[in-house]
């Protein structure tokens, strides 16, 4: 009977469509109102009711993943298809791992309301981003993932680091996001609408019609930046190694995951919508159109080299594990871009693969970085040595997950990679994945740097590793998905197909 | 030309002068006052698009409440006069006036998708109504009260004092 009632209301119909987000709402809030009940000290409560938060949207989450393919809420504003559904139940397991990196970390032992409270308003607005179809949704998305992340990031107060980390984040997002907003103004100028689904005709037809090819590049160049910047792109990425750096290790954590892979989300979205949608300029056969959109692709192409490049040869240099995870995260999001350069379902279906592998990778590594400075005190290589023999299955694990980060056999990351390759070389990019493959090869030098001072380096000083069993666990467990995922990825990918935004239209 | 145009010339004027002086000025004090008329001529400019709701709520937030606490902001923290460098100021005005051309020659050579519309009477009815129906701006209305509220416990969990240690 509810059903048939929920059925026969617009209204409703929305809100049960937007449920999710309504349970991370009262979730969120439910962690203010605890945190202000008198005898509510133990600083595990908040974190606890985040991950209840989480649970029912999840919930909600995988019932909509086997109802309606799309679904069209509040006036087309807000649209739940299995690719927004990809990147929120992503979003929920990054974050659920997070939130049991905070509770392990031991430097984190201020007062821990706030951090929830604004770490969950943070996980909100990635599920309004991935989900928005309109640029005044997409800008609020944003700023939703932004605000809180600039408050995270600077929550060691009586840290200069910290400090200083979140005030150079802030700068460059609000340049960004400026940039990003003067490009939706333009593109609302041109078009006459902020409805992405309805943009895309509309410049197609305005770009036949009258020719606009100079406002159309810089409306793109500038909304971009604006994405760019979420994502780590060279040239919008000076903020992020010091940014990394100085944020609480889990912070960094969800940074590097969540709040790119969101980025990665809305640039999908509004590629598709924008240009690749059926209509919209990457359809027509029109010759300037055809070598304008080859132009468009060839400039994210070069961003593409250019950010990988930069980022492995940037952390070639790095003494500090935190730090080289920082650049090595900038070069995976040139490796992510290469999906986005090629402009078509074979990119989309790579890129969506490479982030779940991203994902569990990349959690497994900074999983093992709390894992030892909870007991080493730092993250400086140099400061590990030796740990490997100390606790050789965990430190195991982590290799593996470097093994994944360079590429290689047989882990997900691999797999991943080749996806990319492939979406590139068919796309005539031939160029872009030689690049790639020899920023792989860098990249091996790095990474095994790491593993070579765990194992075959001996320690100067004496310390006893601290035993975490929840920690051990997951990495295990995470390194046992990289290698099962590198193996079966059949699974995987009937789901990335599933999410694919251009097979949703056939 | 028109009385529409006169007043959107002042406006503008007001606007870019006083933000240049913002950008400038030495003493942040005065940068402070140059941004109060940047904010009016704002204003300015938006009555002149016909957007009378948006205009007052840009005087009354802008100039009346954020200006008011920046220059207390300003007052209460020891400030000190900026260098001028002119190496630093010629670089960024050249790279000022490159994006400024660019810009003009792009806008300029775009062909808009304009409309031809009445003036509406007021647009406070208008803009209720939208804010408050389904397939309009519920959504964002609602999502931004979120935003709003992790920025204010944000801010006030940040602003606590606590002691710097390196």
């Amino acid at each position: 009977m509810f059903q048939a009632i929920l059925a026969t209301s617009p209204m409703l119909s929305d809100i049960q469509a937007f449920l999710p987000e309504i349970y991370l709402t009262v979730g969120l809030l439910l962690v203010v109102i605890i945190d202000l009940l008198p005898g509510m000290t133990d600083r595990r409560i908040p974190a606890l009711l985040s991950l209840v938060g989480l649970a029912f949207a999840a919930r909600v989450l995988w019932q909509q993943m086997s109802g309606e393919p799309r679904i069209e809420a509040f006036g087309g504003l807000f649209v739940v298809d299995r690719f927004a559904l990809f990147f929120k139940l992503f979003t929920t397991i990054a974050v659920t791992v997070v939130i049991l990196y905070s509770l392990a970390w031991k430097r984190l032992e201020s007062r821990m309301g706030e951090y929830y409270l604004v770490l969950m308003s943070a996980v909100l607005g990635i599920f309004v981003l991935v989900s928005s179809q309109h640029l005044l949704m997409v800008y609020i998305g944003l700023e939703l993932l932004s605000i809180p992340s600039y408050i995270l990031t600077g929550y060691f107060k009586n840290q200069r680091k910290s400090s200083e980390a979140s005030l150079k984040y802030v700068i460059y997002g609000s340049v960004a996001s400026g940039t990003m907003l003067y490009g939706f103004s333009l593109l609302y100028g041109l078009t006459g609408t902020l409805r992405l689904d309805e943009i895309g005709p509309a410049l197609a037809q305005a770009f036949s019609e009258s020719g606009n090819p100079e406002a159309t590049a810089l409306a793109f160049l500038m909304v971009l930046a604006g994405f760019g910047y979420k994502i780590a792109a060279v040239p919008f990425h000076y903020w992020l190694p010091d940014v990394y750096q100085g944020a609480p290790i889990p912070i960094t954590t969800f940074l590097a995951v969540a709040s790119k892979a969101a980025g990665f989300g809305v640039l999908l979205r509004y590629m598709y919508l924008v240009y690749g949608a059926p209509g919209a300029l990457a359809t027509l056969s029109d010759v300037d159109v055809v070598a304008w959109v080859d132009k468009l692709s060839l400039l994210i192409g070069i961003v593409a080299a250019v950010t990988m490049t930069l980022g492995n040869l940037a952390a070639l240099r790095q003494k500090n594990v935190v730090r080289l995870l920082a650049y090595s995260s900038i070069a995976h999001a040139g490796y992510l871009l290469m999906g986005v350069a090629v402009i078509g379902s074979s990119g989309l279906e790579a890129v969506l693969f490479y982030l779940v592998a991203y994902l569990i990778m990349t959690l497994g590594a900074f999983g093992m970085v709390i894992y030892l400075s909870n007991s080493v005190k730092s993250e400086e290589i140099e400061d590990f040595r030796g740990a490997g023999w100390k606790a050789p299955i965990v430190c195991g694990a982590f290799v593996m997950c470097l093994v994944s980060l360079v590429g290689l056999p047989p882990t997900a990351g691999f797999v991943g990679k080749w996806m990319l390759f492939r979406g590139v070389i068919e796309s005539g990019m031939l160029w872009l994945a030689v690049v790639a493959g020899l920023n792989s090869a860098i990249s091996l030098y790095y990474y095994f740097r790491v593993a070579k001072a765990l194992f075959l380096e001996k320690s100067e000083k004496e310390y006893t590793l601290k035993r975490s069993p929840v920690m051990a666990a997951i990495i295990i467990g995470l390194s046992v998905l990289v290698v099962y995922y590198g193996l079966r990825f059949g699974g995987l990918i009937d789901l990335v197909q599933q999410a694919n935004l251009f097979a949703a239209v056939q | 030309m028109t009385a529409a145009h006169i007043a959107f010339a002042a406006f503008a004027l007001i606007t870019v002068v006083s933000a240049f002086v913002v950008a400038s000025h030495r003493s942040i004090v005065h940068s402070a006052f140059g941004l109060f008329f940047t904010f009016f001529g704002v204003a300015g400019l938006y009555l002149t698009l016909g957007a009378d709701f948006v205009m007052a709520a840009q005087i009354l937030i802008y100039v009346g409440g954020i200006m008011v606490l920046l220059l207390f902001g300003v007052m209460l923290t020891p400030s000190r006069r900026s260098d001028f460098v002119p190496a630093r100021f010629l670089r960024a005005l050249t790279l000022g006036a490159i994006v400024l051309v660019g810009l003009l020659w792009v806008l300029k050579n775009a062909h808009w998708a304009t409309q031809e519309l009445a003036s509406p009477e007021s647009t406070i009815d208008e803009i209720g109504r939208q804010l408050l129906t389904r397939e309009q701006y519920l959504l964002p209305f609602e999502v931004v009260s979120v935003l709003l509220l992790a920025a204010l416990i944000g801010a006030a969990y940040l602003a606590r004092r606590r002691k710097i240690v390196d």
